[in-house]
């Protein structure tokens, strides 16, 4: 997966408002469904213990259970498909004083691929906590397999890292800057699709075997007023398929009592990878059919509803609500030109 | 270039902020990483279905979403 950090991150810190508890646990279920005929249940439960007052470990167990019949999946002539993946995350972190080091390894799994991914990251607090800067380092192995071709066994290697850093820029105001590069080296494409060229021929896809990824990001959060604050993000992205993408994104977050509402907006414009095309008129060196390496645009909106009772010492809960909703417009692919769809999450989280 | 002035505006503009003047900052609404296990769902939504990824604040691997 390549979302090791964020994963580690969702073990790591506890889910409630409470500064640092013993002990924390958490469950989300999301679904997914789009007009492309697709389906994604996703479920996360996970847990964290602080056995020391520096050391907090965790683990959490993610499922997605997806079922399809969309254009890809068609056009393979499988039918729909049905498929679920297991990922199982376990986490470290040491924290003292203006220092912090976090340890995770994931194992993901699922009938044609399994991963190992390892994380470590540190952190460090300056000028009195006003500002933090931090480091991560990634790297997994995948070995990527296909349904009914006992023979196909690929490989992908992948490695990155990145760099952070966060400032109190006011007192109203938070800033945060992030690097990442990653490297991938290996078996990129799908043994499933298909790129067709000339009168109808078709050819399993070939894309190059290593993409050097390249991330700037900006945040920043203000406080407008009592309590509510404006969340925005932007995000700049380029890599050596020459994919080019921009990502905009705001949420505008106001207490009401014991409620928390939120109303969030994202925005993504992409430029396709530099050997895509729509059809191809003759073989080429690198040829796919994969839409998600076209020139396209996405928006998403949504709002959520969160309630948090804080007993003290007794503990905190907190359930929310969330529901979003969704449009592609893919300008390059002929077979769907957009897809829209619905997403609808449910989380809870207890800490004492 | 660009990346390192913007670091350098970032870390210069912290300086006025004193720890007693930050209680806004510490709010929940706040935090720049909002619920964890909600991001992660989210983030794994956006990066199975565009061609970009990373900038969550680690960086970025495979996939076996394809």
């Amino acid at each position: 997966m390549r979302l090791q950090l964020i994963a580690a991150l969702a073990i790591a810190a506890p889910p409630t408002a409470r500064a640092d508890p013993e002990v924390a646990a958490s469950a989300r279920i999301g679904v997914y469904a789009d007009s492309d005929h697709t389906t994604v249940t996703t479920t996360a439960v996970a847990a964290s213990a602080r056995p020391t007052d520096a050391l907090r470990l965790g683990a959490q167990y993610l499922a997605d259970a997806v079922s399809s019949a969309s254009i890809d999946v068609v056009s393979s002539a499988t039918g729909r498909i049905h498929e679920l993946r297991h990922e199982v995350t376990t986490t470290a972190r040491y924290h003292r004083g203006d220092h912090a080091l976090g340890a995770a390894y994931l194992y993901s799994v699922e009938h044609d691929w399994a991963s190992h991914t390892l994380v470590l990251d540190a952190s460090r607090d300056l000028a009195q906590h006003a500002v933090t800067i931090g480091v991560a380092v990634t790297g997994g192995i995948n070995a990527i397999g296909k349904v009914g071709d006992p023979d196909l066994h690929r490989r992908l290697v992948t490695g990155g890292g990145d760099a952070s850093v966060t400032v109190a820029a006011s007192r109203r105001d938070l800033l945060q800057l992030d690097l990442g590069v990653a490297l991938l080296d290996g078996y990129q494409a799908s043994p499933y699709r298909f790129a067709v060229y000339g009168d109808l021929r078709a050819v399993f896809e070939t894309v190059p075997r290593a993409r050097l990824r390249q991330v700037i990001a900006l945040r920043w959060n203000h406080q407008l007023f009592a309590d509510s604050a404006l969340r925005t993000q932007l995000r700049g992205y380029r890599d050596s398929w020459g994919i080019v993408s921009i990502t905009g994104a705001a949420a505008y977050v106001v207490g009401v009592g014991d409620f928390d509402v939120d109303l969030h907006v994202r925005g993504y414009a992409q430029r396709e990878a530099r050997f895509y095309r729509a059809t191809y008129a003759a073989p080429m060196p690198y040829m796919t059919a994969d839409r998600e390496l076209s020139r396209f645009v996405d928006g998403f909106a949504g709002a959520g509803l969160a309630w948090r009772r804080d007993a003290g010492d007794a503990g905190a809960l907190r359930i929310d609500l969330k529901v979003d909703g969704f449009a592609f417009a893919f300008s390059q692919v002929p077979a769907m030109p957009s897809r829209s769809g619905m997403i609808v999450e449910l989380g809870v989280g207890l800490s004492w | 270039m660009t990346a390192l002035l913007a670091i350098g505006a970032l870390v210069a503009g912290c300086a006025h902020v004193k720890p007693w003047q930050r209680e806004r900052l510490a709010k929940a609404k706040m935090q720049l990483s909002g619920d964890a296990q909600a991001t992660e769902l989210e983030q794994h939504v956006y990066e199975s279905r565009e061609g970009s990824a990373g900038g969550t604040g680690g960086a970025g691997g495979g996939c076996g979403c394809n």
